[in-house]
């Protein structure tokens, strides 16, 4: 393949966005056939879905290779393009708290991620001296982010405008100065708009690429239902001006999820990955676990400083034997650590769902629960 | 021929991200990498099992030379000659 140079020789070059889905593939594609040196870049944003599913794999999850792998680092290597893997986890939480655009269906900020993530591309375009960004948006594919009128947003919030090219739909597009100057030749670009994978799918078979994983919607745990429910919960539920850590992104990845109080959330595991997941990130929080039968790990999430009342220990321990095999016994023995501090005590466990079921968050997200839930955290 | 040499011998750098999993260990990774000189190596001990196909993956793309990859119990261990920038 022929090196593609400008006019003064140096050779053409651009920053691809790439989760290593069929889109950004094939977008890396038709630039690099052209000749154009390639860097493609994937954001960790700390909400991807796939970063988890490698994590639980090392914990005893599903091991199978296909989903412990990075796609993205899959379709470099295939392709012959070097993929730079980019933390941008902890400045990405203030576009999540406050998105200019708003959030989509969940806590999904879609249109304030892909400006955000675009600016950060165009500083890696700048400071690698590089000619354009593109990306493997397909107009009209996704209704909150990839619409026409949404895609000029993006390119305007990013300060990319004229060098931001969309491979896959370019000819359905205004030319861009990358175009415009030839450095791209806009006749090999294509035209593809519509939510259907189908033309995508044949362009990659006859590019041999075989194992691109089949679409399969969106990777990010923001446009998740369960998710987004356990986040906007944790946001009402923050210290005045605190904001989500890291660890608190992890911890709504895992487990089944209950509201004791303002102060106090109750996590429990479902598996023995999920247990090993829990004892490798909270070595610090309390733990909560049955002893002499089986059952899972849980952990109390407390606002610092907070003791939870004997009562909220009594039922704490109540739901954690509920989930063990002594779920029918008349009382159980559970253990409560927090550092060097241990109690154990007997109790009855829960059965009944309608017990449970008032300290349960939400498994479905309700956008108006949202407002409402703001308003009514200002009122207070 | 640096590549044998480096095999046998210790290598230039150790990267141990024992408890940090994916992407920190690709990230630490390449910047491990960035900072060696052309024909040395760095070796990544990990427990991280995504390891085992991001490694290689990110060295076909980047260009770099996979010499070794073990597994001893739930620690793996990657030897890589830096055959070429880092992008």
């Amino acid at each position: 393949m022929e090196a593609r140079l400008k006019p003064d020789g140096s050779r053409v070059k651009a920053i691809g966005l790439v989760s290593g889905g069929l889109d950004s593939t094939l977008a890396v594609k038709v630039i690099r056939d052209q000749g154009i040196e390639v860097v493609a870049i994937n954001f960790s944003t700390g909400f991807c879905r796939s970063d988890h599913h490698r994590a639980m794999g090392s914990f005893g999850a599903d091991q199978d290779p296909k989903r412990l792998r990075n796609e993205a680092l899959r379709a470099g290597a295939d392709l012959g393009v070097p993929v730079r893997v980019v933390d941008i986890s902890q400045d990405y939480m203030s576009v999540i708290l406050k998105p200019k655009h708003g959030y989509g269906a969940n806590m999904n900020p879609c249109v304030d991620c892909r400006a955000y993530m675009l600016d950060a591309a165009r500083v890696i375009m700048e400071e690698e001296s590089a000619d354009f960004v593109f990306t493997g948006e397909v107009l009209g594919q996704r209704p909150m982010s990839q619409h026409l009128r949404a895609m000029k947003v993006i390119e305007k919030d990013a300060g990319l405008k004229d060098r931001l090219l969309r491979p896959l739909s370019a000819q359905l597009l205004a030319a861009t100065l990358p175009e415009r100057e030839g450095w791209v030749d806009r006749e090999q670009l294509l035209r593809l708009q519509g939510r259907t994978r189908k033309p995508q799918l044949k362009l990659a078979r006859d590019a041999e690429l075989k194992d691109v994983p089949s679409p399969a919607g969106g990777c990010c745990y923001l446009t998740d239902e369960v998710y987004s429910s356990r986040f906007h919960d944790h946001l009402l539920h923050l210290e005045d001006d605190a904001a989500p850590d890291a660890k608190d992104v992890l911890l709504m990845k895992v487990g089944r999820h209950f509201r004791l109080g303002p102060k106090l959330k109750l996590v429990v595991a479902r598996d023995e990955a999920e247990c090993n997941f829990l004892t490798h990130f909270f070595p610090e929080t309390m733990k909560i676990e049955a002893v002499d039968v089986l059952g899972p790990l849980a952990v109390a999430q407390l606002r610092p400083g907070y003791e939870p009342s004997a009562e909220e220990r009594m039922t704490m321990a109540r739901m954690v034997a509920r989930y063990g095999k002594g779920k029918g016994d008349a009382r159980v023995k559970v253990a409560l650590r927090d550092g060097e501090a241990e109690e154990v005590i007997e109790v009855k466990p829960m059965q009944a769902e309608s017990e449970i079921a008032p300290f349960r968050i939400p498994e479905k997200f309700d956008p108006w629960q949202r407002k409402k839930g703001e308003a009514e955290k200002q009122e207070s | 021929m640096p590549d044998k040499q480096s095999t046998e011998n210790s290598p230039d750098r150790v990267l141990d991200t024992c408890g940090t999993y994916c992407p920190v260990p690709v990230i630490e990774t390449a910047k491990a990498m960035a900072d060696l000189e052309l024909g040395q190596v760095l070796e990544l001990v990990s427990d991280d099992i995504g390891v085992k196909l991001d490694i290689p993956a990110w060295c076909q793309g980047q260009g770099q030379r996979l010499l070794t990859m073990e597994e001893e119990g739930r620690t793996i261990r990657i030897r890589i000659l830096k055959t070429g920038d880092v992008a």
